[in-house]
C-alpha cells in the first residue's frame, strides 16, 4: 500500500486547506483530516482505483468535517461564526502583505460562512479542489443535478457580496 | 454588483484564501479514538441500515420465541398492585476506591438458588444450608445467600423497616427493595449488600428474627487465585502497551503508525476488559449479597412444606413448557407478519426478474 501512503501525502495539503475552508478552523480541519485519512488507511481494501480514488478521499474529508460542524452545533448550538475567524495563521510575508492577504482570507472565508453548509462543500469542492461536478456529486453523495443547482444557487449568494465582490476584480485576481 | 462571479474569479479568490493557511506537518497523529471495525461512510444508504435493523430485530423476534420466557414482560409489575421502591436504595453505586458496581441482582424467586451461588463449582467453593466460609487474610471470597421469611399477617412491612435496620447497622445498604404492602398477598423482596466479612454476621440476624425462616440458602466462592491472575494480566499487558507507545512515537510512516496503533487499541480493549472483570471481582468479594423474601405465613404459598429436588424441578419443566408455548403463540403474529413481507418480496423479486429475462430476450 506504498502507493495509496504516497497518494495520502500528496493530497494533503490540499485536503487540509479544503477542511480549512470548510470548517475555518485550522486546528479543527487538521483532527478532520487526520480522521479522514486514518479511515481511508484503515478501510484501504474499500478505497476505488482511478479516477474515484480522489472523489473518494474528498467524500471522507467532507464527512469528517461535517460530522465535526454538526457536533459543533450541538455543543455551542450555531455553527462556527465569524469567531472562527480569529484563529487564522499569518504567512511569512511583508507587514503590508500580511494585511492584505489576512483581510482577503477573512472576505472569503466570512462569505463562505454565510452560506450553509450544503452550499459551501460543492463550491469548495469544486473551485478549490477542482472536483468536477460529478466527482463532487460522488463526495457529497448527490445527483449531479443537485450539485449543478447548489453550485449555481452559491454563486449567486457569493455575487451578492459586496467585500468579496470587491476582491474579484481582474487586476486581483491576476495577482 | 450581482453580477455572477466566473469560476476564474472563484477560483483564484478560494486559492488566494486557502493559501493563508500554511500546512502543518504531515506526518499523521493518530486521534485518542480512531475509528473501529464497524466505520462506515457517513452516507451509506439509510435503507442498508434499516434493511440490517430489520434483520436484527427479526432473529431477535425468533429466538424470542424459540427460547421463551425470561423476556422483558418478566420483571412487569401486576396492574393494579402497589409496588414501591425504598426509598433511597442506591439503585447504582460504586465500591468504597469509587470503582463502577455490577448492576443489582433482581429478586430470586423464593426457594430457587440466586446464579452463581451454591453451583458454582468452584474448587475453594463453600455451599451449604447456613454453614460459613472462612477466609484466609489475603483471600477474596465471593458471598451470595438467600432467604424466604414467613411473618404473621401484616407484618411484612414491619419485618422489612426491621431487616433494613440490621443491614444499615453492619455496614451494608439495600441494593434494591420491592414492597407489595396491599391486596391478597403482601409481600417484600429485598436484595442487600453488607460487608463480606459481616455477612455471616446478617445472616445470624435475620435468623434471630421472629420470622420464620422458611428456606435459606448461602454461598462462598473463593475466587483469590481468579482476582490474583486478572491482576496480573493487566500489569502484563500495561508493559507491553507502554513499549507499543514507545514504539508509536517513533514510527515514520502512516503505514507504521497505523499497524502499531491497532496493536495499542487492541492491548487497551484487553486491559479494559480485564479492569472490568477485576473490579467486579473485586466489588462482589468487598460486599456480599444476600436475598431476602419475606411473605405472610398465612400465603397459600407457604401452607405446603418446602418442595423437593423432584418437585422442583418438575416445575420448573412445566413452567418452562407453558411458557414456551405461551412466547411462541404470542411470538406468531409478528412470525406471520414477516413470512407475509417475504412472500411480498419473493414475488416482487420474481416479477422483476421476468420481466429483465423478457427485456434481454
Amino acid at each position: 500500500m506504498d502507493d495509496l501512503d504516497e497518494w495520502l501525502r500528496r493530497d494533503y495539503p490540499t485536503a487540509y486547506r479544503t477542511a480549512c475552508l470548510v470548517l475555518r478552523d485550522p486546528v479543527e480541519a487538521q483532527d478532520a483530516v487526520q480522521e479522514a485519512f486514518l479511515r481511508v488507511w484503515r478501510f484501504r481494501d474499500a478505497v476505488p482505483a482511478g479516477e474515484a480514488r480522489r472523489a473518494w478521499l474528498y467524500r471522507v474529508v467532507v464527512n469528517a468535517c461535517v460530522s465535526r460542524l454538526r457536533s459543533e452545533r450541538v455543543r455551542t448550538g450555531k455553527d462556527g461564526g465569524p469567531d472562527a475567524l480569529a484563529g487564522l495563521p499569518d504567512r511569512e510575508l511583508r507587514p503590508e502583505d500580511v494585511v492584505e492577504r489576512s483581510a482577503l482570507a477573512g472576505d472569503v472565508l466570512a462569505a463562505l460562512a454565510r452560506l450553509p453548509e450544503a452550499l459551501r462543500v460543492p463550491v469548495v469542492l469544486r473551485y478549490y479542489v477542482g472536483l468536477s461536478e460529478k466527482e463532487i456529486a460522488v463526495a457529497i453523495d448527490r445527483r449531479p443535478g443537485t450539485v449543478k443547482s447548489r453550485l449555481y444557487d452559491a454563486r449567486q449568494r457569493l455575487a451578492q457580496d459586496a467585500r468579496l465582490a470587491a476582491w474579484a476584480t481582474p487586476e486581483e485576481v491576476a495577482q | 454588483m450581482n453580477a455572477m462571479l466566473s469560476d476564474e474569479e472563484l477560483r483564484g479568490l478560494l486559492a488566494e484564501a486557502a493559501a493563508d493557511f500554511p500546512v502543518p506537518d504531515p506526518v499523521i497523529a493518530v486521534p485518542a479514538d480512531p475509528p473501529g471495525p464497524g466505520w462506515r461512510p457517513a452516507s451509506m444508504r439509510r435503507w442498508q441500515v434499516g434493511a440490517a435493523a430489520a434483520v436484527v430485530v427479526a432473529g431477535a423476534l425468533v429466538a424470542s420465541a424459540v427460547l421463551g420466557g425470561g423476556g422483558p414482560g418478566s420483571f412487569t409489575d401486576t396492574a393494579g398492585e402497589r409496588i414501591k421502591r425504598a426509598p433511597g436504595s442506591p439503585l447504582g453505586y460504586s465500591s468504597a476506591d469509587g470503582s463502577p458496581a455490577v448492576a443489582p441482582q433482581r429478586r430470586a424467586p423464593t426457594g430457587t438458588s440466586i446464579p452463581g451461588a451454591g453451583t458454582s463449582g468452584g474448587a475453594a467453593g463453600v455451599t451449604s444450608g447456613g454453614g460459613t466460609v472462612v477466609p484466609r487474610d489475603d483471600s477474596r471470597v465471593v458471598k451470595t445467600g438467600s432467604m424466604s421469611l414467613a411473618v404473621d399477617e401484616g407484618r411484612v412491612g414491619a419485618t422489612v423497616a426491621r431487616l433494613e435496620g440490621l443491614v444499615t447497622g453492619l455496614g451494608g445498604f439495600v441494593a434494591d427493595a420491592q414492597t407489595r404492602e396491599s391486596g391478597e398477598e403482601p409481600s417484600a423482596q429485598l436484595v442487600v449488600r453488607v460487608p463480606v466479612a459481616r455477612f455471616d454476621s446478617l445472616v445470624a440476624q435475620v435468623r434471630g428474627l421472629t420470622a420464620k425462616v422458611v428456606s435459606a440458602q448461602v454461598a462462598g466462592k473463593d475466587v483469590t487465585a481468579e482476582y490474583a491472575d486478572t491482576a496480573a494480566q493487566i500489569a502484563s499487558l500495561r508493559a507491553a502497551r507502554s513499549r507499543y507507545l514507545d514504539i508509536l512515537a517513533r514510527t515514520r510512516t502512516i503505514g507504521e503508525t497505523l499497524t502499531v496503533q491497532q496493536r495499542v487499541d487492541d492491548v487497551q480493549r484487553q486491559i479494559d476488559r480485564l479492569e472490568g472483570q477485576r473490579r467486579v471481582l473485586a466489588n462482589r468479594s468487598e460486599l456480599g449479597t444476600l436475598t431476602l423474601s419475606v411473605v405472610e405465613e398465612s400465603d397459600e404459598r407457604l401452607a405446603t412444606a418446602a418442595p423437593s429436588g423432584w418437585s422442583r424441578a418438575w416445575d420448573d419443566a412445566r413452567d418452562g413448557f407453558v411458557g414456551g408455548l405461551q412466547s411462541m403463540l404470542a411470538g406468531s403474529g409478528r412470525a406471520l407478519l414477516l413470512l407475509a413481507v417475504g412472500a411480498v418480496v419473493l414475488l416482487l423479486g420474481r416479477l422483476g426478474w421476468r420481466r429483465a429475462q423478457r427485456r434481454l430476450v
